[in-house]
């Protein structure tokens, strides 16, 4: 039953994704994890979004912008982007975007261990 | 006295045809991923496909509509429909868009797009439209397109030569729209498109105040980066 329900859910899961821009289309299946401190978070239509500077271990700076659903489908849900504070250390997990340093976000841990998930019904 | 029992006999039967009709009234929202017909481009719908780059010609990232069948299928956004004895009012929460459809026939097709934003941008993109009540359904016939996409995943195109139809039905308080593309320059044949939407609790649509989705200041701001590291 529970393989029955994994495999639903597996199969609805593209559709849930909230699609101004195609957003299959627009990200690939990669899962990728990026850490970095949070530069700007955007709470709006079509695409809520969070800006991440990522330094790597030679010092070279690179920002990423990690993609979520709408402002609207977001408040839908109930959910606001008020936990994600500009100048915090995160660690985003995603969708690697067909675009250079793009993500989909699935999941966002905080400094403190505190993981934050904007649209439960995709993971 | 005459002319009164005609206007209140055309009164009566007009309104006894609404209301014989399913309640297409309310907020929908799309439920599932939908159907399509097999899509046969012809050479030059595969030549407007093969020149379509997805990450920056979806007009999707100016807060444009694609095309209609695009508007309609778009997940978690309200679409609120309003029937009048003389019009069809859509609005999408997408984009904040308003359509207004006149009812009648291909005579009361309006020239300029029924499509507009808010802000009042009209989008020929989503053509001029006409509807009709047939059987209980709601038939919507569009023309005057400009180029736009049905798909934007894919860059399937349509042109000033389409032919739109959507054909809305209700079923066990389920909407069942047919979206039928016909496009000889385009399409080998038509290409029919069927989504399913259920009716929401809400009265209304959200706010959408669109912002454009480019992606300039981003690429300027890793490249800024890049050339200081």
């Amino acid at each position: 039953m529970k393989s029955l329900m994994f495999l639903v859910a597996c199969l609805c899961m593209p559709f849930f994704i909230n699609a101004h821009h195609s957003t299959n289309a627009n990200f690939t299946q990669e899962i990728i994890s990026i850490d970095g401190v949070i530069e700007r978070v955007r709470f709006q239509n079509p695409h809520a979004s969070v800006l991440i500077k990522n330094t790597n271990h030679q010092g070279a700076e690179t920002f990423w912008l990690i993609e979520s659903g709408a402002r609207t489908t977001l408040e839908r849900l109930g959910i606001s982007l008020d936990v994600l504070k500009v100048g915090s250390k995160v660690t985003a997990t995603g969708r690697k975007g067909r675009r250079q340093y793009t993500m989909y976000l699935r999941e966002i841990e905080l400094a403190d261990g505190t993981v934050f998930v904007p649209q439960p019904d995709l993971n | 006295m005459m002319f009164r029992r005609l206007l209140l006999s055309s009164a009566f039967s007009l309104s006894a045809s609404v209301l014989a009709l399913p309640d297409f009234s309310g907020v929908w929202m799309l439920s599932g991923p939908g159907s399509e017909s097999e899509i046969l481009l012809t050479e030059e719908g595969r030549r407007l496909q093969w020149e379509y780059d997805l990450l920056t010609d979806d007009p999707s990232l100016l807060c444009v509509p694609a095309s209609v069948a695009r508007i309609w299928a778009n997940p978690n956004s309200g679409i609120k429909i309003e029937l009048s004895d003389d019009a069809v009012l859509i609005s999408y929460e997408l984009f904040d868009l308003r359509r207004k459809i006149p009812i009648g026939d291909v005579s009361v097709m309006p020239v300029l797009p029924s499509t507009k934003n808010l802000s009042g941008t009209a989008f020929s993109e989503m053509g001029s439209s006409v509807a009709q009540l047939e059987n209980g359904r709601l038939i919507i016939e569009s023309r005057n397109h400009t180029i736009g996409y049905i798909r934007t995943s894919r860059g399937i195109p349509q042109s000033s030569n389409t032919v739109a139809f959507e054909e809305l039905d209700i079923e066990e308080g389920v909407l069942h729209i047919t979206h039928t593309y016909i496009d000889d320059t385009l399409y080998e044949k038509p290409i029919v498109l069927e989504y399913v939407f259920i009716k929401t609790e809400e009265s209304d649509i959200f706010l959408y105040e669109c912002s454009d989705a480019d992606y300039d200041w981003f690429n300027k701001l890793n490249a800024s980066a890049q050339e200081l590291n």
